[in-house]
């Protein structure tokens, strides 16, 4: 594998010496530890071993890049975190959804809204990868709506009673514990439920076709008592879960160019190979086309990632900034993820290849943080100051 | 202990290499990294450094993006390094190099072992460690394999074609050219990134060094040679095969 990827623009010359150590390092990691078991994962829908894989990547320093060496974390920036993603979901969008997910679903909550005492716990314990978190906000009636929440906790004395189901949770099954977002008498309200509390059930989703190889499924809570030291304090109101997923976004906007890019490379490779009619397919117009396609959508997907995260770094970003970049990003890697899978013809269909794999997963990328829908619907919001979201 | 490691920055050699007149790379499709026989040497020195304590200096001679290696090494754990960047260094050939590294090192004092790769990946010359030993008036050992030191001894697995070793003992100080899988190189992590960032680098000119070393090679020209296919494939069933593979080996290749 050579040391760098695709780079038309010239972009990683933005980066600094330590930026691009990062990004080198990580890419060498993941292709000699993690690549070579991600097929066979997949195929079986038996999700990656993260009890072995999280610690490795822990002591990597690729989860909760971004928070602060205080907590065990290497205290990064937010390029380096876009930099762990990109090379992450090079590898697999469910590896990605992983990093994302604890880093920027499961800490940033903690880390914004919890107690001293809930980061201490929790903070070092999952930067090390040693614990596993998941998040749970999606349910079989609430999925874009979040304001629709059904998941009802209830005081009681000194704890909290929770009632509930969670759906289409990444790493649901696996988790040590789990940030929940439920409707109080004051509104909405982040808890943190550990595994093996009493009325918490936490199951595994079989039978999907994207993102097979990780762990997504269901957390069930039947009168599941959470005592009061398990609240978020801080996190109340919709505010708080949007404040975790504009974390997410920014990390998917990265994360669907490696996949992107994965999928033009092995296009390419392919195609200046394989020789039909006499000839190199790559040597035909039409062929020529798709991979100059893919090449300006992706060399433009780099640019907006690498400005997002260096206007995250300066404090400037804004949430519709993230969204565009989340919107056209994945559907940049969706497009690469078909043209690079046409371009193999029957070979592209096989598991062997990577861009039937990402096409799959993709899908799931496309759906969640937010449908493709409604980040236009936030940009349009924010261009127009008229919300289209409800009647 | 006190370790330097001379580290090279080499073009990945994936990439699109490209001559420019005859004389040189273009390097505008080209990424760099870490030479990776050095890279063995970086990571020899950091265990030695974790069992002896002491420490790890990095010694480069390179143009300005070699810094990059140079803190991928510190994020490895490597504690300081000198970094000559000077056109007039980076243009002379290794006798130059070797000449500078020299003085680079004599100016961190009390070095006990010099290592290097076994050479660079790029023009394989594979003659600047040894160089640097003559130099340096100092024993050396090219493509060591294994190495364990007891005091100012050393033990020295040196590998032979074949894989056979040879066992040799030296004392330091002296210089040893690393041959690759001596070790498995650790990843950086990103807490020894953000580490790196605050390490010392020193950036030196030839002059700095007092030295202006002249090649004692003249480069004339590079170009790639041209390839000649003459694969040739013989049908028919094994037995015919096989007898005309003889006779055309005998007759027309003349090797038996
Ligand atoms: C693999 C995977 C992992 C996941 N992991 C997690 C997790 O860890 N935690 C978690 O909480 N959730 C998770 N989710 C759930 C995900 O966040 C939701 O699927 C997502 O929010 C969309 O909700 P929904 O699936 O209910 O779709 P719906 O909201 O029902 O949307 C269905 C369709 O209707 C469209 N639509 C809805 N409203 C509008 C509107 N106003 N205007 C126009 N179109 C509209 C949508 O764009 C979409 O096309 C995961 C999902 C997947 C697939």
């Amino acid at each position: 594998m050579p040391v760098n990827d695709t780079d038309y623009y010239k972009i990683y010359d933005q980066f600094t010496n330590e930026e691009r150590v990062l990004k080198e390092s990580v890419r060498r990691f993941l292709d000699k530890e993690i690549r070579p078991l991600v097929l066979e994962a997949f195929h079986t829908e038996e999700p990656l071993d993260m009890r072995k894989i999280a610690p490795k990547m822990g002591r990597m320093g690729l989860i909760g890049a971004d928070l602060p060496q205080k907590y065990g974390c290497p205290g990064a920036s937010y390029v380096d975190l876009g930099i762990i993603c990109q090379e992450v979901e090079r590898v697999d969008s469910s590896l990605r959804s992983y990093v994302e997910v604890q880093s920027g679903l499961v800490m940033t909550p903690l880390y914004k809204f919890g107690t001293e005492e809930q980061k201490k716990k929790w903070l070092p314990a999952l930067a090390s990868g040693e614990a596993i978190g998941c998040f749970g906000l999606t349910e079989p009636n609430c999925g874009s709506d979040v304001s629709s929440l059904e998941t009802v906790a209830k005081k009681d004395g000194k704890h909290w009673i929770l009632n509930g189901t969670k759906q289409w949770i990444s790493e649901a099954s696996l988790a040590d514990m789990a940030v929940v977002w439920a409707k109080t008498d004051h509104g909405i309200q982040g808890f943190i439920v550990e595994r093996g509390q009493e009325g918490f059930t936490q199951s595994f989703q079989k039978h999907k076709g994207s993102m097979r190889a990780g762990d997504v499924g269901e957390l069930a809570f039947v009168d599941c008592r959470v005592p009061e030291e398990n609240v978020l304090p801080e996190a109340t109101g919709i505010k708080a879960t949007f404040a975790c997923l504009n974390h997410a976004r920014y990390g998917i906007s990265w994360g669907a160019v490696g996949a992107a890019i994965d999928c033009y490379e092995t296009a390419l490779r392919y195609s200046l190979e394989r020789v039909q009619f006499g000839a190199p397919i790559a040597s035909y117009q039409l062929v020529q086309d798709k991979l100059v396609t893919m090449l300006i959508e992706i060399t433009k997907a780099q640019l907006l990632a690498y400005r997002l995260g260096r206007l995250m770094d300066e404090g400037k970003a804004m949430h519709g900034q993230i969204s565009m970049a989340k919107k056209n990003n994945i559907k940049i890697a969706r497009m690469c993820a078909r043209t690079a899978r046409e371009l193999m013809g029957a070979n592209g269909i096989s598991l062997d290849s990577s861009p039937m794999r990402h096409m799959a997963n993709i899908e799931s990328v496309y759906t969640y943080q937010g449908t493709d829908h409604i980040h236009t619907l936030i940009l349009g919001m924010d261009i127009t100051g008229i919300s289209a979201f409800g009647r | 202990m006190k370790i330097a490691v001379c580290l090279k920055q080499v073009p990945d050699m994936e990439s699109k290499f490209k001559i420019v007149d005859g004389k040189k790379i273009d390097e505008s499709q080209i990424a760099f990294k870490i030479n990776d026989f050095d890279n063995y040497a970086v990571e020899a020195a950091l265990q030695l450094k974790e069992k002896l304590g002491g420490e790890v200096v990095i010694v480069t001679c390179g143009p300005d993006r070699a810094s990059k290696d140079i803190r991928q090494a510190f994020a490895m754990g490597a504690d300081w390094g000198i970094h000559v960047n000077d056109p007039a260094v980076e243009s002379g050939d290794n006798f130059v190099v070797a000449s500078v590294l020299q003085k680079a090192i004599e100016t961190i004092g009390g070095v006990d072992l010099v290592l290097t790769g076994v050479q660079a990946e790029d023009d394989q010359a594979a003659v600047t460690g040894v160089m640097l030993a003559d130099l340096m008036g100092l024993p050396h050992c090219t493509n060591v394999k294994k190495l364990e030191i007891n005091g100012n001894n050393l033990t020295v697995n040196r590998e032979l074609e074949g894989g056979f070793n040879e066992v040799i003992e030296m004392s330091a100080p002296a210089v040893l050219s690393i041959q690759s899988g001596i070790n498995e190189p650790r990843y950086p992590t990103l807490p020894g990134i953000m580490k790196a960032k605050k390490k010392r680098l020193d950036v030196k000119k030839g002059a700095d060094l007092g030295v202006s070393p002249k090649s004692k090679t003249d480069f004339i020209k590079m170009f790639f040679p041209v390839s000649e296919h003459k694969a040739e494939i013989i049908q028919g069933d094994p037995a015919t095969a096989a007898a005309k593979l003889i006779e055309k080996l005998k007759t027309e290749a003349k090797v038996i």
